[in-house]
């Protein structure tokens, strides 16, 4: 037997984990970097009228909140109540079944208990009951009621900060109580005290001022318009048109301003511009409803109204018949279910007709609007456009539904169509992460914010996860996306999670097929690159 | 008794492999409160839980590595997983990596009952040490991701604002 | 405490109908509390329902769980996407008759990775979606057997009701199947509570209250009806049918304390359903996302208090960039 003794395993590297809270009604946050976005500066405030700017850091002890913060909260959430049976019904009938729980992309990379979207709806629902409830006035915290405290506030602003109202936990709801609607109203009510983000508010007030959240102005919009046309026409060999603010063009088409400024949409934006010149459609941009996203979805019902206004507006001024809309998610939503009825109705517009195939998408006869997948994979099936996937081989696709688009409208087979008609490799996800059950790319919602990063990391994981899987089994290089905000958030995921996938939207795929009237033999993809040479794996 | 690929502790442990990554799965989830390991270990869908999924396989490979005495490469190509995810999760490093250390435990737990056998402590002071030798590694690899990430976003500003760079500097090299 | 004082609730309501039962308080607690209870029902359910009721709902969120109504080749999602009324009232009834979104939690796909090449396997975890089946569906029927104790002579559709429920006929009385199937039901989800961590954590006293209270009335009538606490059925029929004409019998026979208990647990369950998150009863109806049609760009929603919002106009915003504009040769309204 040897001398040496072997020391008893609880001496070995020992590990104290931080002791967990039992329960979570005493509100408890930390705000450590890389998990919370930084606040909304005063001048963003000020462009739009908000309530209390001022200069302040969620790190601040004291967030500089007017004397009567908890009052201006309060009748917030009452008069809220009234306007809202959403509000009213979805605080009221929770049942706490769990069916939610694991359903949020944040809590399954994050393993936080207050990601649940449960727990996220109980942080508001604690206050409404002990305000608002006879119940809850009584027996207070027997029955999960909480007085709204300071505490209480910066947990609203974590949590309701780490939500991107993607609204998959309310696919699973058996009352579809809809996280998206309790977010928006909290960050409302948070709103009325001047507490929000950054990276919302300055888009708001960009987007109210010069028409889009890049805060581009109509010159540079312009000049950016032809650099993408001097681009296409190295590519093609064809100079495609670029009508701006043009009276008389029978259709306005909006995008969302990213397309104009970041890689990779914009050549997504370059693709929308082959298949406009190439369908003949007589259509125009505007330099005044340069952006179809509307970040007052993440701040507040007015918000959406003041910023979506311009649209309807700038049809009318135009003269336009009907309105196509570009790749993006959060617009969709708006344009899908709130503009209409905030701005509407659309009655100077005409039920939108396809002049070249003569399709009238009855299914937008009242918004007048519709998505340019719609109105691509219409031209596809009539045969008018001429395609060749071959030019996309390089690349192995899959297709990320983008939330709101997905769980907001359903759009989910036009994309596909086109998907087969412009590549040859097209392999879906696993079925539990696409279509209605798709997961967030971790950075809608406003939350797309590089300091935010590491939060993003982890609610990205899920989606990051189901790309590997397709990476791994089918060789999948390139991820497409229907949004903006995908195209920029969903290219830093894979950067992190699988180095090895690039990011597209769905038009930079058919740009690259699409052979144009009279154009020279492409040995280019939009991207510059040789023709399938582009989707080659890079060294990480 | 030499600790070689083939010794006494790789060839004890190698034959109860699956409890070993069991009770190791165990305790890489000790950093997790209840209501979310649980959720790891029993759902079993690997795309519901992402997490559970990379646990289980990252543990499993760094297991077989490090009993087959693999050399550095094929170690870190099987911490890089768990450490990427522990990277991005909300622990101090300490925390992120203890669980390589953790092996160490489950491997005496495991082989509790035949210790005192002779020559078994030079064989496990022998796994010991390429376990120390994993954990360093896993800090090379948790310094890499963690690094990683400053640079995405230093990227992911510049593709934001693409047009301005192509625009202010019409030669430079396209990012990729 | 979470558990444990929601426990002692329904424990101390039963004491004190049992005391009441063996001091022959049985007016009060074969007459007053159900009476108090049917009424603070009503009206909680009519108060509950028109809280809700008279909220408007401003925009049309529904939550699209399948393919839009777009172009005519394009087969769309008729339930979990509906364009039409009819469809609504098929995704509701689905959701409420079978809980479709809850089984959306069933089915998963998952990789095994074991060896190099993945796999897919299916594996089902139905639980959830089939104890709430089990226990929404027993309660129901438990429920419609009851109306035997309120009506002379038993209606036809109740025997064949009574008939399927005794299925498992097993000498006298009859086993009805409903009633056990309640209490596993309940008792599940009351262990699914406490026992899975993630689920005990978001679990409030006022989750586990009316489990207990649920599990106590299957219980005591369980009891009442196989065991040495048998009650004296037309005695409480008796009762019964006093109570619906409004002419309680003035002076009963004992029926003795398990019933009381039995009674004023119910009686509980009715005055506390419409204040309560049991109120999810009427509230599954009235579900913005899941009530509205979904082609919201088809047809107008309108929302009641759509009010004018301060704007920046396309005058002031050309006034702000009109020379830049005309710089670079975009067409402006005013020259």
């Amino acid at each position: 037997m040897p001398d040496i003794q072997l020391p008893p395993p609880e001496e070995l590297a020992k590990v104290s984990f931080q002791p967990r809270p039992q329960g979570w009604m005493d509100p408890q946050v930390e705000f450590r970097p890389g998990t919370w976005s930084y606040a909304g500066k005063p001048k963003a405030l000020e462009t739009v009228g908000m309530p209390n700017p001022r200069e302040w850091s969620p790190t601040d002890a004291d967030w500089k909140l007017p004397a009567n913060w908890k009052e201006v909260i309060l009748q917030g959430l009452r008069e809220r109540l009234d306007k809202y049976r959403s509000l009213k019904v979805f605080l009221d009938i929770c049942v706490r079944c769990g069916a939610c729980a694991d359903k949020c992309h944040f809590f399954i990379g994050s393993g936080d208990p207050k990601n649940m979207p449960v727990l996220r709806a109980e942080l508001l629902r604690s206050v409404y009951r002990n305000d608002f409830t006879l119940a809850g006035k009584l027996l207070g915290q027997m029955v999960g009621a909480r007085e709204l405290t300071m505490d209480v506030v910066k947990e609203w602003f974590y949590y309701f900060y780490q939500c991107t109202e993607c609204r998959r936990c309310s696919v699973f709801c058996p009352y579809g109580i809809d996280q998206a609607e309790l977010t928006m109203l909290g960050r409302e009510l948070l709103n009325l005290v001047g507490i929000n983000i950054n990276w919302v508010m300055e888009p708001v007030a960009k987007c109210y001022m010069t028409g889009n959240h890049m805060g581009i102005p109509p010159h540079a919009l312009k000049d950016n318009l032809e650099f993408f046309a001097d681009d296409i026409e190295n590519i093609t060999g064809i100079r495609v048109d670029i009508p701006i603010n043009k009276k008389g063009a029978d259709v306005l088409f909006v995008i969302p301003s990213g397309d104009v400024m970041a890689d990779p949409g914009i050549y997504t934006l370059m693709g929308y511009m082959m298949v406009l010149h190439e369908s003949g459609l007589n259509y125009t941009w505007s330099t005044y409803a340069s952006e179809g996203g509307n970040f007052g979805l993440f701040t507040s019902h007015e918000m959406i109204k003041r910023l979506n206004a311009k649209i309807y507006a700038e049809a009318r001024r135009l003269g336009v018949k009907w309105i196509l809309g570009g790749e993006c998610g959060h617009m969709w939503r708006v344009l899908h279910q709130y503009m209409d009825t905030l701005n509407g109705p659309a009655d100077f517009l005409e039920v939108p007709v396809s002049p070249i195939t003569g399709t009238r998408f009855e299914h937008a006869r009242s918004t007048k609007m519709i998505h340019i997948a719609e109105f691509t994979a219409d031209l596809i099936y009539h045969g008018k456009l001429k395609l060749d996937p071959s030019r996309n081989n390089a690349y192995k696709v899959t297709f990320h539904d983008s939330c709101n688009p997905a769980r907001s409208m359903g759009l989910f087979e036009e994309p596909r169509y086109i998907l087969r008609n412009v590549c040859n490799h097209f392999y879906e996800m696993p079925e539990n992460t696409i279509r209605e059950q798709t997961f967030c790319c971790g950075g809608g919602a406003g939350l797309g914010n590089d300091e935010n990063m590491e939060m993003r990391m982890r609610g990205g994981l899920p989606r990051g996860n189901a790309v590997r899987f397709v990476h791994e089994r089918y060789g999948v290089n390139l991820l497409t996306a229907m949004c903006a905000i995908d195209r920029a958030v969903l290219t830093t995921l894979m950067e992190y999670w699988v180095p090895e996938v690039k990011v597209s939207g769905l038009h930079e795929l058919v740009g690259n097929a699409l052979v144009m009237t009279g154009e020279k033999e492409r040995e280019l993809n939009l991207r510059s690159e040789p023709l399938n040479e582009g989707g080659e794996e890079t060294s990480d | 008794m030499n600790a070689e690929p083939g010794g006494w502790v790789e060839r004890e442990v190698r034959a109860r492999a699956d409890t070993v990554c069991r009770r190791w799965l165990d305790a890489a989830l000790a950093v997790y409160g209840d209501e979310y390991s649980r959720r790891v270990k029993d759902q079993p869908d690997s795309f519901a839980n992402p997490v559970g999924m990379i646990l289980r396989e990252g543990l499993s490979a760094l297991f077989a590595a490090l009993v087959d005495g693999a050399e550095g490469e094929r170690c870190r190509a099987a911490l890089l997983p768990i450490v990427r995810l522990r990277a991005v999760q909300d622990m101090p490093p300490s925390q992120a990596l203890a669980f390589v250390a953790q092996l160490k435990q489950v491997v005496r737990e495991v082989l509790h009952d035949r210790l005192g056998q002779s020559g078994a402590v030079e064989a496990l002071a022998a796994f010991d040490a390429r376990i120390d030798q994993a954990t360093l590694w896993a800090f090379d690899v948790y310094a890499e991701c963690r690094e990683r990430i400053c640079e995405l976003r230093i990227r992911e500003m510049k593709r934001n604002t693409a047009m301005l760079w192509k625009r202010m500097i019409p030669d430079a090299e396209p990012m990729r | 405490m979470t558990v444990v004082a929601p426990l002692l609730g329904v424990l101390a309501l039963a004491a004190v109908s049992a005391v009441g039962a063996w001091i022959g308080l049985t007016t009060l607690f074969c007459v007053v509390i159900p009476y108090a209870a049917i009424l603070v029902f009503l009206v909680g359910v009519i108060w509950r329902v028109l809280s809700w009721a008279r909220r408007p709902t401003p925009f049309n969120i529904t939550t699209t769980c399948g393919q839009q109504y777009s172009l005519p080749w394009i087969q769309s999602s008729t339930l979990e996407n509906p364009h039409t009324r009819l469809g609504v009232v098929g995704r509701v009834l689905l959701e409420v008759l079978l809980f479709r979104s809850l089984f959306r939690n069933v089915k998963h796909e998952f990789v095994s990775r074991e060896n190099a090449a993945p796999r897919l396997a299916y594996k089902a975890s139905p639980w959830l979606w089939l104890g709430a089946l089990a226990f929404h569906y027993s309660f129901l029927v438990v429920f419609v057997r009851h109306y035997r104790f309120f009506s002379e002579p038993t209606p036809r559709v109740l025997q064949i009701v009574e008939m399927l429920d005794g299925f498992f006929q097993i000498g006298s009385p009859t086993i009805f199947v409903s009633g056990f199937v309640l209490l596993a039901a309940a008792a599940f989800l009351l262990l699914r509570r406490l026992l899975l961590p993630q689920v005990r954590y978001i679990s409030l006293t006022t989750d586990y209250f009316p489990l207990f209270l649920v599990i106590g009335i299957a219980l005591t009538g369980v009891l009442m009806r196989y065991t040495a606490f048998r009650t004296d059925t037309a005695a409480v029929k008796n009762l019964c049918i006093g109570l619906m004409q409004f002419k309680p019998p003035a002076a009963t026979e004992p029926i003795g304390a398990i019933f009381f208990v039995h009674l004023t647990l119910v009686s509980c369950l009715f005055a506390y359903l419409p204040y309560s998150k049991l109120s999810h009863m009427m509230g599954v109806w009235l579900s913005p996302t899941r009530n509205l049609i979904g082609a919201s760009r088809m047809r107008r929603h309108i929302n009641p208090w759509n009010y004018p919002v301060a704007v920046h106009t396309y005058e002031e915003y050309e006034d702000e960039w009109r020379d830049k504009m005309k710089a670079a040769g975009i067409p402006v309204d005013k020259e």
